[in-house]
């Protein structure tokens, strides 16, 4: 391609770049991607995927692509064993000594040596959730991220750690799990601003593929800058007797949108779908989330918090769906918020549709705040009110860690939040 | 067999016949079919209408052609009404009957035909039964005309008593509310006009039965209640409608005034045969302390939309709606709350139970609105679906708004099925299969049935039960 690119131009009007080293085959499905994004519409207020949504507030056309800079990250500690990106550039790739077979490489590498898995994942999954534009456009524009890839039989014992630092413009990470049958891995995601001011934007994408019987536990933490936005569009997939075990936490960022789909698509399979946010200022949480049950005897279990200070505003939007033959399904749906401020916000749009006999689902929203009775509780052994609100909504939010089995990921995911709730102390 | 179920038997081999019927229709006035300003003039004309609501109409009309079908969020099968086969107004230009004597006798066949007792209809302190567009019957005790109650149909309410209606009429569910809303707003005629003095308690709860027995007539009825200061009323309808080859139409808005201390509920059993669409705008405005509770069930019709609303306007205000609906084949039931809480210390309640039989579809939509600034606002929805057959469906859609710390709302749903041990542990006591789910599925609901006045429970239960029937087996 002989296109001549100027750093600033809008990632809406700016054709994918041409990677030298990339295959043919990904420079063509990037142009195609590119092509479809174009064809696309925009999400507007009026479509039912975006209702509640803050659309405005997303303004994306304006976002002019992350300029690659190693620099950024001179004199900062880089994470032992992490893979590393900064503003999509590959600043430390750890030399990984893992159990045979295992696979755990740079997107550049993986479009080289395991395109098939590429193809299948990155540039054949949908975005059923409204956000189908915004998948393509990635597609057209992903160079940074990671791919995991474990055979069958194999554990692997230390969770595969990937960094991605976001600066002023777009990003695009990706990360593809592909593990096949009886194997087990965990893959932790940060998703960090370089420092306290840039305007970034993530556009991330993450697909958990488990073969027949296979184990994946996902963490993905969003912990930007209050100038940055994200958006994260995910799937699962999981073949007979799979489990997988997602939890996404979101920290940061000015405006934030998450899209989630399972698809259990094998008998005896089971997705459970964790999420917790704190939210100040004017941050925005949306989410919305998919369980599809394809087959039947699958389960799926979610559950989202929320704690929702200031200004703060989340919105959620869930759908269980078990398809005609699906019988002998479990789904559970629920999402709660702790409204800490009179001018927070909370919309829930919890929803079900069920086709099959013999299932058991159910969903609950509730929205609530700190009881009087609890403060006092608290203060009368000599805790400041303060701190009896800090930790009732730290309490509150930690207490959806219960069904994470990980201890890499309960580690890290506590850590997060309680350093989160250190700004209401 | 003992005697209640030889019952349900007879009433179950009559079911086929039992509203698949009609009577040689004889109408003095028709407007033709589709919809213009000419049929707007002619409706108009032949009401002998004032001038305000022949604008209000012409006004409705354009906003109905404006409005695009819902289809974004509602059912595809929308598209599917023809507005040019419909025929807007029919009546037989009589005036509504004074005593049961002079009702036509093919109505009251009708009547007789759906297996209403008349002693259960004498019981009834007012009875308006609604044949076609315009009100065939209508009885207002003298006992509740003596306490100042104004019962009257929509045209004899916007004429006799504009000073009183008039300020709400159009006014709890605007003209623009919706297309359907829009037009009903356009081509509405029928329907109960009441207003309850203050510290009037309507002892008896008033009542409508109507039925539409036109082919490809849409019946816009209209009705608006206010209830003053501290005064109570009920009102009950219900309707079920004779069978036909083509779609019919019904488009109903009721709007609903419950002043300060007032408390009014509404009650609606509606048996639709399953060619019927039934598109309706209900909403109520609870002031000070006032209750509004709406008391819904849904049997029957091809597609019903229809999601009762209470706006609380002032402090203390409460809402509820109790919903029911059973969908069997070819059956959708799309229905559910809309709850707006818009003053401190408002609390609402929506429980809503549904039954999917054979290939029926039940969807719940639910909206509740908390704005912020408020305080102690409290809602609870909890809604129950019911799966009897491998092939039926149903859909949960609540979305629940809610800003500031001061307020408390839970949303519970839950999709079940009648057990399988349930109904050995019923056939070993000596009921048949079709009997045990019956016996079930009116367990499932048993305790908002109850809600329902002693007539209509009675009724429902043999509606339930034929219902049930064949979807055994």
């Amino acid at each position: 391609m002989s296109v001549t690119v100027t750093q600033n131009q809008s990632i809406f009007s700016r054709l994918p770049q041409a990677d030298a080293s990339a295959p043919t085959w990904l420079t063509e499905a990037r142009m195609a991607a590119w092509e479809r994004f174009l064809t696309l519409p925009m999400p507007g207020p009026k479509d039912e995927p975006w209702r509640f949504a803050s659309i405005s507030r997303m303004q994306l056309e304006g976002v002019s692509a992350a300029v690659p800079d190693a620099g950024a990250v001179v004199g900062q500690d880089l994470p032992a064993g992490a893979f590393v990106f900064s503003n999509q550039h590959p600043v430390q790739v750890p030399a990984l000594s893992l159990e045979k077979g295992v696979v755990a490489c740079t997107l550049e590498d993986a479009a080289r040596e395991h395109a098939e898995l590429l193809r299948r994942f990155m540039l054949a999954q949908e975005a059923p959730l409204g956000s189908e534009k915004f998948r393509q456009l990635h597609a057209a524009n992903a160079q940074s991220g990671v791919l995991v890839f474990v055979p069958a039989g194999v554990t692997v014992e230390k969770p595969i750690v990937v960094e991605h630092r976001v600066g002023e413009g777009a990003v695009f990470p990706y990360t593809l799990v592909v593990a096949e049958e009886n194997s087990q891995v965990t893959v932790i995601e940060r998703i960090v601003s370089q420092d306290e001011s840039s305007a970034g934007l993530a556009l991330g994408v993450f697909d958990l593929y488990a073969s027949d019987a296979a184990r994946i536990h996902y963490l993905r933490t969003q912990d930007l800058n209050g100038s940055s936005k994200s958006i994260a569009i995910g799937t699962t997939l999981a073949e007979r007797d799979a489990d997988v075990k997602s939890l996404l936490v979101n920290l940061g960022g000015a405006w934030s949108r998450n899209e989630h789909v399972s698809h259990l698509n094998g008998e005896g399979s089971n997705s459970d779908m964790l999420s917790v946010s704190v939210a100040s200022g004017d941050q925005e949480i949306d989410q919305r989330t998919f369980q599809e049950h394809h087959a039947r005897n699958t389960t799926s279990d979610l559950l989202f918090k929320n704690a929702l200070y200031d200004r703060a505003r989340s919105v959620f939007g869930g759908l269980i769906r078990v398809d005609e033959g699906a019988h002998q399904t479990d789904a559970y749906q629920t999402c709660r918020n702790l409204l800490l401020s009179d001018d927070a916000e909370a919309h829930s749009m919890p929803g079900l549709e069920i086709n099959a006999d013999q299932v058991k689902c159910s969903h609950g929203s509730t929205s609530g705040q700190i009881e009087e009775e609890e403060i006092f509780y608290l203060r009368a052994r000599g805790i400041s009110e303060v701190q009896a609100r800090r930790l009732i909504a730290l309490g509150y939010i930690l207490d959806t860690f219960e069904k994470i089995t990980d201890q890499a990921i309960l580690a890290e995911a506590t850590a997060a939040v309680e350093a989160r709730f250190n700004d209401f102390s | 067999m003992n005697e209640e179920s030889r019952t349900v038997t007879t009433i179950a081999q009559e079911k086929d016949t039992l509203g698949d019927f009609s009577f040689p229709e004889h109408h003095k006035f028709d407007a033709g079919y589709g919809l213009s300003e000419s049929t707007i003039d002619y409706i108009c004309d032949v009401k002998g209408e004032p001038d305000w609501v022949r604008a209000f109409r012409k006004k409705a009309l354009g906003i109905f052609e404006k409005k695009p079908m819902p289809t974004h969020w509602a059912t595809q099968d929308l598209e599917n009404i023809d507005f040019d086969k419909i025929r807007y107004y029919l009546s037989d230009g009589e005036k509504p009957k004074r005593s049961w004597d002079e009702v036509p006798d093919d109505v009251k066949e009708t009547f007789e035909r759906l297996g209403i007792p008349e002693q259960e209809r004498a019981f009834l302190a007012g009875v308006e039964a609604q044949f076609d567009s315009e009100a065939a019957y209508s009885n207002v005790k003298d006992a509740v005309a003596e306490q100042g109650v104004i019962f009257v149909n929509s045209t004899e309410g916007l004429k006799e008593h504009e000073e009183i209606f008039r300020p709400w009429f159009g006014k709890v569910i605007p003209t623009s509310d919706n297309k359907f809303s829009a037009l009903n707003s356009a081509v509405f005629s029928g329907g109960s006009f009441i207003y309850v003095p203050p510290g009037v308690k309507v002892a008896h709860p008033l009542q409508a039965y109507f039925r539409i027995n036109s082919e490809n007539f849409g019946q816009f009825e209209r009705t608006l209640i206010i209830v003053d200061e501290g005064a109570e009323l009920t009102y009950m309808e219900g309707c079920t409608a004779p069978k036909f080859e083509t779609s019919t139409l019904h488009s109903a808005v009721v709007e609903l005034v419950a002043m300060k201390d007032a408390k009014l509920q509404y009650i609606t059993v509606q048996n639709w045969s399953s060619n019927v669409f039934n598109l309706v705008t209900k909403r109520g405005i609870a002031h000070q302390n006032a209750e509004v509770r709406w008391i819904d069930c849904n049997i029957g019709s091809r597609l019903t939309m229809k999601y009762p609303g209470v706006v609380m306007k002032e402090p203390g205000a409460r809402g509820e709606v109790v919903s029911i609906a059973l969908a069997n084949d070819g059956q959708h039931q799309d229905t559910g709350a809309k709850m707006v809480h818009a003053a401190d210390n408002t609390t609402s309640n929506v429980v809503s139970k549904s039954i999917s039989v054979g290939e029926g579809r039940a969807t719940y939509r639910g909206l509740v609105q908390i704005p912020k600034h408020l305080k102690g606002c409290v809602n609870n929805t909890e809604c129950d679906a019911l799966l009897i057959n491998s092939k039926s469906k149903t859909e949960t859609y609540p979305a629940i708004s809610v800003k500031g710390n001061k307020h408390a709302t839970q949303h519970e749903a839950s999709v079940s099925q009648v057990s399988e041990e349930q109904i050995f542990y019923m056939q070993q006591r000596g009921l048949s299969e079709a009997e045990a789910m019956s016996l079930s599925v009116n367990g499932f609901v048993n305790d908002l049935v109850r809600e329902f006045p002693m007539e209509y429970s009675v009724e429902l239960k043999r509606l339930i039960d034929l219902e049930m029937e064949g979807s055994v087996g």
